[in-house]
């Protein structure tokens, strides 16, 4: 049960929040959602390609470019039909290219996203220059889709279609089994590289909806923007029970994952005073060693339980990929 | 070796001729070409070291994401025991031996806990970084955020001995590759475990054994780095430090799923690597367009090396 | 199905309803905190909470600010919190600023990583009722009430130059090293420097090297710059990381005496340089006295004081502000730093 163990977890974080007297109220979730919503929009991109036995370590970078491209056209009310659909456009090429190199290229998707990463940082710098370029603040209804009433909107929508696509669509399947086995996919006529090449295709899209919601929210973008955002998301991902090696997980799992994170970095930031009073260091090192102990635990523990259900005879009789251990 | 590995050899030998040719070539009068080659020396020897390491766990089949951080903790822990006055030689032994211990942790844990060690050592990447500000801050008083290296003797491995550190490890790795069993022990591991098993091999001793090496190398290469630096930052020391190396041991010709890999080539890409760096900063290139240019050096290399191997995977897996 | 579980739907619910509740309760402008009152208010029988934002934590130099004032705000009797994120970014600054809405303190003192991002969140801030102030760097445009400089933005970089000047006797080819060009104090400090270059005709700027805010990279960087142009006579450098980065580079080329180098950085990081000759003068402000006054001048703005210039403030002395903008005060004078009076300040860094 992969969910019990993020529930777990959420629940040890909002006891922490209780412990360290922080007020949980609709302003806490509401706050979270904001600004978890890049995670949100990537995690649902990020759950697909690593369902592959992929990954993509470019996706910060990539939100960073997209956002670079939509901060270069000038603003006001053109805005919505010049720079919006470039910058999609922008989006889906940056994936396409991630998908042509693993799928065409054969690349192995952990080097080739190690080098799109470099690439399109450089690029965002090289559009951006030196300066924060924040037009943002001139479009139109711009800041409105920062607000949680329409941002919570779009992240409901995303997660419902993103849910539809993941339990009840071939495709999805199709994925699980390039996953799971790429040789028997391909016999089985599977689709492997279009799949692939579609697969990161919808992470850059997923970057295009992760870089409105971030300029929406912060109103402007630097090209040193979303440092280390992938190992963010992919901590999310994998968290969330979706394994590595790719062939199984869980898409609620990577969305409770995104929210689990969120909530254990508001409540370290919120805990200052109550770490200064309590902790013989600074509660910013917690912040570190929180992660690091949550990723390691929670995988662990997905693992764990992962190996007890093959034990059962209900786990025997079913079949499940190879061991769990590395 | 196999003719790729023949193939991308030849293509980085004649890499960095190429591009120390071009230095040579634009470097101005009074412009010292014996400097671009000892700076070469010691600017790499960190990631040519933590590359070494890492070629053997990377060949065995795992991976270790979290060498910047194991860096910070030795830095830490390096740092605090020279502003209690221990001797030089305690401190540098204490740098190697922490970097050996948190590699073989590494590989251990992923063993024992069944976490992928992609995940551990991401997991690991945090828990050490936060665990290197922890140490500073308890054990040294007064920190405040950074600590000073004074005394040239703590100095003398990376600034004086930097080359010579580099030249004596890797004949021995180099030696170790040719003459012993371990590394081909680690290619089989990384090939396929089930096969290491019913040989008889027993996987968890090979693997904990690559971790081992590959954390002493890296302890090796952290104590040439840290002993360059005259302040430690403990929270930004060595960040982002797994990037350059695991993009030289890939260059290199390494399988990043395991069961291919040499030291040689993690040698030449790290050079390769640094060598583009230094042509584009001679020719005056925005550091900005560097990165750029640095990771399209990356994806043209191995794109252009697995388009050429394409044709045959593909007869392979369907054959 | 192999890939979802049964229990799956169960949680998706669970989810979704969270969402709703958080959408639910966004008609609410502002709550009342937990004791009734408005927020912001600092109430006679509770103190009030201070909150710091510094660029990025775990920094030398911040960790000097966090001292001074410390030592402030039990001087003056609030509460402080000074805390940032781990990284220099402007989303990880607005995090921060957000939980400190929430959490309702007086003030909220930011040295703001970007200064376009954070505009929304000090308006965000102003409307809950918090005083907002700059310190460090600035965000002119932001609407902050208060901007408390370090030193006058102008002055810094035309002493910085005229210093280099001096040094190179007012001729040859120089360089900048810069932390990156995207800070906003450091490139002001840099336009400034540059502006009054100008009155140096035979001294020409031949190249600007971004260094990361990293020594060791500075140090590499300086290395290649140093032998790319044998005929360098002198370098700028703009912030802490960079002018010992490039006193490394200058000494290990051997060039010590031969390349001027001027800049502003700490004495801890660059007593050892300027001992060895490498650096005849570097500037600094103190970091304590910074951290200070933010915390005295926000404590003023929270219990509603105006401030004008003259103004005594107690435990730190007259406030004197800018020429170029009523709304920021300067804390002091830059100091040069010699060999002579290197170790005769101690600002804890």
């Amino acid at each position: 049960m992969k969910s019990i163990v993020l529930i777990t977890l959420l629940v040890a974080e909002l006891a922490f929040l209780a412990a360290t007297s922080q007020p949980i109220d609709a302003g806490l979730l509401r706050g979270l959602l904001v600004q978890s919503s890049p995670i949100f929009f990537l995690a649902i991109g990020m759950t697909f390609v690593i369902l592959t036995a992929g990954i993509d370590l470019s996706v910060g970078s990539m939100t960073a470019l997209v956002a670079a491209v939509l901060a270069s056209f000038p603003a006001g009310g053109s805005f919505w039909a010049t720079a919006v659909p470039a910058g999609l456009a922008a989006a889906l090429l940056l994936g396409a290219t991630n998908g042509a190199l693993v799928a065409r290229l054969d690349m192995p998707p952990i080097v080739a996203t190690l080098g799109t990463m470099l690439v399109f940082r450089g690029l965002a710098y090289g559009i951006l220059g030196d300066s924060e370029k924040g037009p943002f603040a001139e479009v139109p209804g711009y800041f409105r889709l920062g607000e949680v009433e329409i941002l919570g909107a779009v992240v409901l929508v995303a997660a419902v279609s993103g849910g539809v696509l993941y339990y009840a669509s071939r495709w999805s399947r199709e994925l699980h089994m390039i996953g799971g086995n790429r040789i028997a996919a391909r016999y089985a006529g599977v689709p492997v590289l279009r799949r692939q090449m579609q697969v990161y295709t919808l992470a850059g899209a997923c970057a295009f909806l992760a870089a409105v919601a971030y300029t929406a929210q912060n109103g402007s973008v630097s090209a040193s923007a979303l440092p280390e955002l992938e190992l963010k998301v992919i901590t999310a991902v994998v968290l969330g029970g979706t394994r590595v090696q790719g062939g199984s997980g869980s898409y609620v799992g990577s969305l409770l994952g995104v929210f689990v994170i969120a909530l254990l970095d508001e409540g370290l930031r919120g805990a200052k005073r109550w770490g200064d009073e309590h902790l013989p260091f600074d509660v910013s090192y917690l912040r570190h060693l929180a992660l690091g102990a949550l990723l390691a635990g929670g995988v662990g523990l997905h693992g764990w339980w992962g190996r007890r259900a093959l034990r059962s005879p209900r786990g025997r009789d079913a079949g499940t990929t190879a061991d769990g251990a590395a | 070796m196999s003719p790729a590995l023949r193939r991308r050899a030849a293509f980085l030998l004649a890499g960095n001729a190429a591009l120390l040719a071009w230095i040579w070539a634009i470097l101005e009068e009074g412009g010292s070409f014996g400097r671009v080659i000892e700076t070469a020396a010691s600017s790499c020897a960190p990631t040519v070291l933590a590359g070494l390491g890492l070629t053997g766990i990377i060949a065995s089949g795992a991976i270790d994401l979290s060498i910047g951080s194991i860096i910070a903790v030795c830095a830490s822990v390096f740092g605090a025991l020279v502003q209690r006055g221990a001797p030089p030689a305690v401190c540098f032994a204490a740098c190697v031996g922490t970097a050996a211990s948190l590699s073989i942790l590494n590989g251990a844990a992923s063993r024992i806990f069944g976490i992928p060690p992609i995940i551990w050592t991401l997991a690991a990447r945090s828990f050490y970084r936060g665990l290197a500000l922890v140490i500073a801050s308890v054990a040294v008083p007064g920190y405040l955020g950074n600590l000073t290296i004074a005394g040239e003797d703590y100095h003398s491995p990376g600034r004086q001995h930097a080359g010579a550190i580099l030249g004596a490890v890797l004949a021995f790795a180099l030696a170790g590759e040719v003459w012993t069993k371990t590394p081909r022990l680690w290619l089989a591991l990384g090939n396929s475990e089930e096969a290491c098993r019913l040989q008889g091999l027993f996987p968890a001793r090979i693997s904990l054994g690559a971790f081992a090496v590959g954390g002493f190398l890296l302890g090796v290469g952290a104590l040439v780095y840290v002993t360059q630096l005259q302040t430690i930052e403990p929270a930004r020391v060595a960040a982002g430090f797994e990037l350059p190396v695991i993009g030289a041991v890939v260059l290199g010709g390494t399988n990043i799923f395991g069961g291919e890999g040499w030291y040689a080539g993690t040698v030449l890409g790290a050079f390769f690597l640094h060598f583009v760096d230094q042509v584009l900063a001679y020719e005056g290139v925005s550091v900005y367009w560097r990165d750029v240019l640095v990771g399209a050096a990356i994806v043209l290399v191995i794109g252009a090396d697995c388009l050429l191997h394409r044709r045959r995977k593909l007869i392979e897996e369907l054959g | 199905m192999a890939h979802s579980h049964p229990a799956d739907p169960i949680f998706a619910a669970l989810a979704a309803s969270c969402l709703a509740i958080a959408i639910a309760g966004c008609g609410e402008e502002s709550r009342p905190g937990p004791t009734g009152d408005s927020p912001g208010a600092a109430p006679a029988s509770t103190r009030a909470v201070i909150a710091m934002l510094p660029k990025l934590v775990n920094i030398d130099y911040f960790n000097a600010c966090k001292l001074g004032a410390e030592a402030a705000a039990r001087d003056i009797g609030v509460d402080l919190i000074f805390d940032g994120p781990s990284e220099a970014t402007a989303e990880g600054q607005n995090q921060f600023i957000e939980t400190w809405i929430r959490q309702r303190v007086a003030a909220i003192c930011v040295a703001p990583n970007q200064p376009k991002a954070v505009r929304r969140f000090v308006e965000q801030a102003q409307r809950a009722g918090i005083r907002v102030l700059t310190w460090d760097t600035d965000a002119p445009e932001s609407g902050r009430d208060l901007m408390v400089s370090q030193v006058d933005d102008k002055v810094l970089g035309e002493a910085l130059m005229d210093e280099l000047a001096s040094q190179m006797g007012e001729q040859g080819n120089w360089a900048i090293a810069i932390g990156s060009l995207d800070a906003t104090n450091l490139n002001t400090w840099r336009r400034h420097a540059e502006a009054r270059a100008s009155r140096y005709p035979k001294m020409k700027l031949i190249a600007t090297e971004v260094t990361k805010e990293n020594e060791h990279f500075a140090s590499q960087r300086v290395e290649t710059l140093l032998n790319a142009h044998p005929d360098l006579a002198g370098i700028l450098a703009f912030d802490s990381n960079s002018v010992p980065g490039a006193a490394d580079a200058i000494q290990r080329a051997g060039k010590a005496g031969k390349v001027a180098l001027v800049g502003n950085s700490t004495p801890s990081k660059m007593r050892k340089y300027v001992k060895d000759g490498v650096v005849r003068a570097f500037f600094l402000w103190d970091p304590r006295l910074l951290g200070s006054l933010t915390v005295r001048l926000a404590q003023s703005l929270v219990a509603g004081k105006a401030l004008r210039p003259g103004d005594e403030v107690p435990g730190y002395g007259k406030l004197v502000f800018s020429p170029a903008d009523p709304r920021v005060v300067i804390v002091g004078n830059p100091i040069r730093f010699t060999a002579e009076n290197v170790d005769s300040y101690d600002f804890g860094i």
